[in-house]
């Protein structure tokens, strides 16, 4: 470092030191907050595929109350919930449900001839969605339920 | 004050200052460090509360029963489970409607029913 007449302490070299520090600890408080928005992010994709997989996987496998998490057919004569035959009329009497985390953004049927059946549809600024596929019975003939599942 | 001892005053104040400047920096660091550890233990425990609704869930799409898991795992309001770690409480969505769990041994066992199957 050069003594000049002004002395050390406002020296050139000095000042851009105390830059590059300053820069370097804005670059790691960067670097940190960065890392850790990404950890949430992926957290919260993780919670919306995890929820949208098992609300879908519940939807042929079960029969329940909540028609969007169970709208299996019930065999009355084998006396035992039918996996991946649904309930047409059940499934349409189908609701969103949720916490304020995700919102259910559609629920549809599409039948072997092209036409589609909504059930649940909303437009709620959608963000970050998850569309799955699952292709079930709905009598003899075999349909594809789509359901999108958006982060709120 | 002549100019070697104006110098030298500069030079103890330029050397305070840097060293007030590491000492900032060492606290800014150990505070990130602490901050750091603390989001990591939230996000294990809210990685501990996805694992028990998970597990609940299973248990709902495939007839309900139970399954003894490692976490400590509790049911919470409708379609929620709760989990507990290291102090921090997180909550999950479940798709499953009616949750309890019992400790045995250290272990938590989460019971889920459903609506029989075969019935």
């Amino acid at each position: 470092m050069s003594i000049t007449d002004k002395g050390f302490v406002f020296s050139v070299d000095l000042v851009l030191t105390a830059i590059m520090i300053f820069l370097m600890l804005f670059l790691i408080t960067a670097s940190f907050s960065a890392k850790s928005s990404q950890t949430v992010a992926g957290m919260k994709r993780f919670q919306l595929e995890k929820n949208a997989v098992f609300i879908v996987d519940s939807l042929v496998k079960n029969s329940v109350e909540t028609p969007l998490l169970g709208a299996a057919l019930f065999d009355g004569e084998k006396h035992r919930v039918k996996s991946n035959e649904l309930e047409h009329n059940q499934l349409k009497r189908a609701v969103p449900v949720g916490p304020g985390e995700f919102f259910v953004q559609r629920l549809s049927i599409k039948w072997k001839n092209g036409e589609k059946e909504t059930i649940i549809w909303a437009e709620q600024g959608e963000k970050n969605c998850i569309a799955l596929d699952r292709i079930a019975l709905i009598g003899d003939e075999s349909v594809l339920v789509e359901l999108a599942l958006c982060e709120k | 004050m002549d100019r070697e001892g104006q110098l030298h005053l500069e030079a103890i104040i330029c050397i305070a200052l840097l060293f007030a400047l590491i000492a900032i920096a060492v606290g800014v660091v150990n505070s990130l460090k602490d901050t750091t550890e603390e989001n990591n233990e939230m996000l294990l425990a809210e990685a501990k509360a996805q694992k028990c609704s998970v597990a609940a869930d299973v248990l709902f799409s495939n007839s309900g029963g139970k399954i003894e898991v490692k976490e400590n795992c509790y049911a919470g309001e409708e379609h929620e489970v709760k989990s507990v770690f290291n102090g921090y409480e997180k909550k999950a969505f479940s798709i499953a409607e009616e949750v309890s769990s019992t400790q045995v041994g250290g272990r938590t066992v989460l019971e889920v029913k459903v609506d029989e199957h075969y019935r």
